[in-house]
């Protein structure tokens, strides 16, 4: 079941939208639930209600609140929706990255259903196919670790330290070998740059001969061997789209 | 006589070998006329003869001579530091040593036909020397296509494999004329052995010399097409950005007198044909504006005629772009990689079933990330090992691909290239301070 919530405060957008939504879903068979909101403030009333959308559609020119501003207040409150700007115009407004979205559709009568549909197929891919988190058995006790919370994963004297990021201090520890854990967090990003390290290439601000330095400013030594393999993972990663 | 002529060829080959050796290393500075230089050739080749029967007996005092003489010549001719050359002379010089003592072992060794004693007859000893320059030819072959890559390096595996035959023969036979023959008595049967094994030597020359010609003329014929493809890109672009500036002009004219129209239709209160006039005239805005605005006059227009093709042709284009005003890559640059990159894109995802490109365009933590992916009809295959297409006529394909790498490069990034059968991922990152 997929939820999906439309926001846009032009009647004749909402209900075409909504329209090649189903039709997409329809023809796919998948079940859905659709709401639709006629501005930002509305959806935003629903605080209890947004984490549980896994799609948002939002207009970007909306009176009072812009679809910006919704997108800004909706990350407070999950990040883990994805967000899909419809406009008229595609431009370089900074905050876009700040949200995260996923997808810019431009308002263009004729393409917008093409549009749609690659939109869905994307996002529904990435919520059936990729895992975002895993229940890991820590000795510290089982703990669900978003994947993306992960700055690297180090392994020593056969034992594995999970490195978190945000605070240098949250560490788990277990007994693995670092191969099975490579095989789990491969498609979530991760990069074996070392015989004993897995990065979270999300965090890599750049790589050279033979090291990555992370965004928090520490740096990780990568070796010889892998050192092509390494910089190439991180080049496509950093052009996914 | 005939002795003299030999030792003179024989040097000949000398000299040639030890400038093959250092050109592998060295650029030639082209100061000198090529008159002059050809004559220093020939005057080193007469020197090294003259100094090698003058100082024969003295085998240290001749060699020490000998290599003087190569590092005045070839530091002259090459315009190096002297340092360099004397280094590079030297070594020539310790190589060819140990080479001759390698063939004068293995001879003696591996073919029992060849005694010690028989080492001093002349012809043994010519022949020898011969098979021993030979070998210094394969040598400084392998050194080109293994150690220093030049030029040798665009054959593919397969056409140095065909052509290391040449050489491969070469010593075979001259081992077998050393070892399989009992020495002639005639002189006209020596000279014919001789001039077989001499003759063997220069047609490898000759034919190393051949083929590293083509070679460069090819580099020079694919280097003359990148840039006549470079060319006619930005032409094409500046085409593009000047016919836009046309119509935004026609535009600001004709919006005097559309303002007048519709001020003459709302004064007689025509509200019906203002709103139709009105909803015409937004169906042509769209039609002629630009929809995607990444804050950079290039971009945008390369971005959106290409977004226009992509249109007609029913592709789904998906753009992901930030504010791009502060690159610091040159205009020329992003012309070539962005309108190479999203033409290459758009024709081959045409052919698939449903045809979607996404290009992602920004600038963040001082770093260009241009990625491009599209879908594909069929998996694209690789000629020899450079890049790459879907298409029938190999001659001009890749040819984009390469001049997007050179571009990149040039600027110190890199590219990654991904593909499988249903799509193509093109990412490049260029580190932008």
């Amino acid at each position: 079941m997929f939820y999906i919530a439309i926001c846009d405060d032009e009647k004749y957008f909402r209900i075409r939208e909504r329209e090649l939504v189903a039709k997409y879903m329809d023809s796919k068979s998948y079940k859905f639930r659709i709401d639709i909101y006629d501005s930002g403030i509305e959806l935003l009333k629903e605080k209890s209600k947004i984490p549980q959308y896994d799609i948002i559609f939002l207009d970007i020119n909306m009176k009072e609140i812009d679809g910006m501003k919704t997108a800004r207040e909706i990350r407070k409150i999950t990040r883990e929706v994805y967000i899909v700007f419809v406009t008229a115009f595609i431009t370089y407004a900074p905050e876009g990255y700040e949200v995260d979205a996923i997808r810019y559709l431009l308002k263009d009568d004729e393409r917008i259903e093409k549009a749609i549909d690659e939109c869905l197929e994307t996002v529904i891919y990435k919520l059936n196919y990729v895992e975002h988190k895993h229940i890991f058995e820590f000795r510290e006790g089982k703990v669900t670790v978003f994947f993306e919370d992960i700055l690297y994963v180090e392994s020593n004297l056969h034992k594995l330290i999970f490195h978190m990021a945000g605070n240098p201090d949250r560490k788990y520890t277990m007994y693995e070998k670092l191969d099975s854990i490579e095989d789990l967090l491969h498609d979530a990003g991760f990069c074996r740059i070392h015989k004993s390290c897995l990065v979270n290439l999300r965090y890599v601000e750049h790589v050279e001969r033979y090291k990555a330095e992370l965004l928090n400013g520490s740096s990780l030594a990568i070796s010889k061997s892998r050192y092509i393999h390494t910089r190439d993972e991180w080049i496509c990663y950093r052009g996914e789209i | 006589m005939e002795t003299h002529l030999y030792g003179v060829f024989y040097t000949i080959i000398y000299v040639l070998l030890c400038r093959m050796f250092i050109e592998t290393f060295e650029e030639k500075r082209n100061i000198s006329k090529k008159i002059y230089r050809d004559g220093a050739w020939i005057c080193l080749t007469v020197m090294d003869y003259a100094v090698s029967v003058m100082l024969d007996s003295n085998i240290v005092l001749k060699e020490i001579v000998i290599m003087m003489l190569g590092i005045l010549f070839m530091w002259g001719i090459f315009r190096q530091r002297i340092t360099k050359i004397a280094i590079l002379v030297i070594l020539y010089q310790g190589i060819c040593f140990v080479i001759d003592y390698i063939a004068v072992i293995v001879i003696s060794k591996c073919f029992s036909a060849i005694t010690i004693e028989r080492l001093n007859e002349p012809l043994i000893n010519l022949m020898i020397g011969i098979l021993s320059q030979m070998l210094l030819i394969c040598f400084i072959m392998l050194l080109r296509r293994y150690g220093v890559k030049k030029s040798s390096e665009m054959l593919t595996a397969m056409e140095w494999a065909r052509f290391t035959v040449f050489p491969a023969f070469t010593i075979v036979v001259l081992i077998a004329l050393l070892t399989n023959f009992e020495i002639p008595k005639s002189s006209s049967q020596k000279n014919i052995l001789l001039c077989i094994a001499f003759g063997l030597l220069v047609m490898n020359l000759m034919v190393f010399h051949l083929i590293n010609d083509i070679l460069k003329r090819e580099a020079l014929i694919r280097e003359n097409r990148l840039l006549i493809e470079r060319a006619k890109n930005e032409t094409g672009m500046y085409r593009v950005i000047s016919e836009n500036y046309e119509k935004q002009r026609k535009r600001e004219h004709e919006h005097k007198n559309q303002m007048a129209f519709i001020a003459a239709l709302a004064r007689s209160n025509k509200i019906d044909e203002i709103n139709h006039y009105l909803k015409e005239y937004n169906e042509e805005m769209i039609e002629n504006t630009d929809l995607i605005d990444a804050n950079h006059v290039i971009v945008n227009a390369v971005l959106n005629s290409k977004y226009k093709e992509a249109r007609e042709k029913g592709i789904v284009f998906v753009v992901k772009v930030n504010d791009l005003s502060e690159l610091r890559i040159k205009d020329e640059d992003i012309v070539l990689i962005l309108s190479n990159l999203l033409s290459n894109a758009i024709e081959a995802s045409t052919e698939s079933n449903e045809p979607v490109v996404k290009l992602k365009f920004i600038r963040e933590c001082h770093q260009i990330i241009i990625s491009v992916v599209n879908t594909l009809s069929k998996e694209p295959c690789i000629i020899g090992n450079k890049f790459i297409t879907t298409k029938e006529d190999t001659e001009n394909h890749g040819i984009g691909i390469e001049n997007i790498r050179e571009t990149v490069e040039k600027n110190g990034g890199s590219c990654v290239i991904k593909y499988d059968e249903s799509s193509f991922r093109f990412t490049i990152l260029i580190p932008d301070q």
